[in-house]
């Protein structure tokens, strides 16, 4: 699907060949399906792993607070839910802020470790499912010794711990309408589908009132 | 006499809570086995950004699994959600020979944590549906279940993307948990498994 997915693109002239110039269309593109881009984004063919190291490349987080520079980053796309996929993204990512600020950690394990942290925290305070909570003090002993085992600094990791508590790292308001759609398109409906529901979704189309051999036309129209 | 009563009604029809760990390489067919266990068919909500945590209801067990694990520096962050983890449900690809060793050493260093030493061990043999995968018996070699000593384990054929053997799975964890606590945790018997 992916294969294709890219293949069809490129041969459509809509994107060129280059992993830089995917990423720019999957960042530029405001109605492609976020959770489409965070699964393509999170995979472990060659090619995505490329598009996605030069989607993160793309970004300036220079001068941010860590977790304003994760929230930032997660607005372009919703993060997978599988841990190996979340770890690939957030490697990179702790990479990408470790250039662009290169004294707040000693190295990029450091924020790596520390970016996957910050997402279990988000699941674990923000997530119904979640009962028993994360106290600031079981955060802070999670994350010790992560710095090439030595301690982030308690102060830091206590005022990450009551920022991310506090402010739930979510998607825009804005984006909070059509991706709760494509929640349950994405649990309904096959890859493929849910892609085409994308071009179906651009015209303002009720996606039930098409078969898929319509909505491929309207795909190709799209991509011409 | 109405303290035994409530214990004895709760004991049959009250809830039992597990706490369950699910692992497994990439691509192993964790996310399908989440949301086919899901409970409900539409999503109420917007997803918690973050990873997978599904409740799962099955015959007056409420399992809260988490989708866990990562390379080996992220480890040392997993511990917290293994402290007071009934279960382990360690997820294969059947299909994939190439691997099966880089699963069998992540999911030794998991069943060896020392907040793992007493939770049971559901091994789901996925993809079972496809030609060329292992068999269910070929996977306990290639994870060396067979060489484990007091614990108690059990691997289950499973095809997630069709829901096969996934309420099996589920079926000999929550039995095996209400033994284990009625017997308060002092029998610690020999794994099982079924092909």
């Amino acid at each position: 699907l992916l294969l294709f997915i890219s293949e069809f693109l490129i041969n459509a002239n809509k994107v060129g060949n280059s992993p830089e110039e995917i990423a720019a269309f999957l960042k530029d593109a405001s109605g492609l399906n976020k959770t489409f881009i965070g699964d393509y984004l999170g995979e472990r063919e060659e090619l995505s792993l490329k598009v996605m190291h030069a989607y993160v490349d793309s970004f300036d987080f220079q001068g941010m607070e860590f977790d304003e520079a994760i929230r930032a980053f997660l607005q372009g796309f919703r993060l997978p839910g599988e841990a190996q996929k979340i770890d690939r993204i957030m490697e990179k990512f702790a990479e990408r802020y470790c250039k662009c600020n290169p004294k707040v950690f000693s190295s990029a394990d450091t924020a790596y470790v520390l970016a996957y942290s910050v997402i279990l925290l988000n699941t674990d305070a923000h997530n119904p499912m979640v009962k028993n909570k994360m106290s600031a003090e079981d955060f802070i002993k999670n994350n010790r010794g992560i710095d090439d085992g030595k301690d982030v600094p308690e102060e830091y990791l206590r005022s990450l711990y009551e920022r991310i508590s506090r402010n739930e790292i979510k998607m825009k308001e804005v984006d909070l309408e059509s991706q709760q759609k494509q929640a349950v398109n994405s649990n309904r409906l096959s890859g493929l589908d849910s892609i085409l529901n994308i071009v179906v979704r651009k015209h303002g189309e009720d996606s039930n009132m098409e078969t898929s051999d319509d909505r491929i036309q309207h795909m190709q129209e799209q991509f011409k | 006499m109405g303290q035994a009563f409530r214990k004895l009604f709760d004991t049959f029809f009250g809830n039992t809570e597990m706490r369950v760990v699910m692992l497994g390489l990439d691509a192993a067919g964790k996310t399908t086995i989440l949301y086919k266990l899901h409970i409900g068919e539409v999503l109420s909500t917007v997803p918690t950004i973050g990873f997978n945590v599904e409740k799962v209801q099955y015959k007056n067990v409420v399992f809260t699994v988490w989708d866990v694990g990562g390379q080996e520096k992220l480890r040392a962050l997993w511990r917290h959600y293994f402290n007071n983890t009934d279960g382990l449900i360690y997820v294969v690809d059947s299909l994939d020979r190439e691997r099966i060793g880089k699963a069998k050493q992540e999911f030794q260093t998991v069943i060896n944590d020392p907040f793992m030493l007493h939770s049971i061990i559901l091994v789901f043999a996925n993809k079972q549906d496809l030609k060329g995968a292992m068999s269910p018996r070929e996977i306990c070699e290639g994870l060396g279940l067979f060489d484990l000593k007091n614990r108690k384990w059990h691997i289950q054929g499973t095809c997630a993307l069709r829901g096969d053997g996934l309420y099996e799975g589920l079926d000999w964890l929550s039995t095996t948990l209400k033994e284990r606590r009625a017997a308060g945790y002092s029998s610690i018997g020999l794994g099982t498994s079924s092909f």
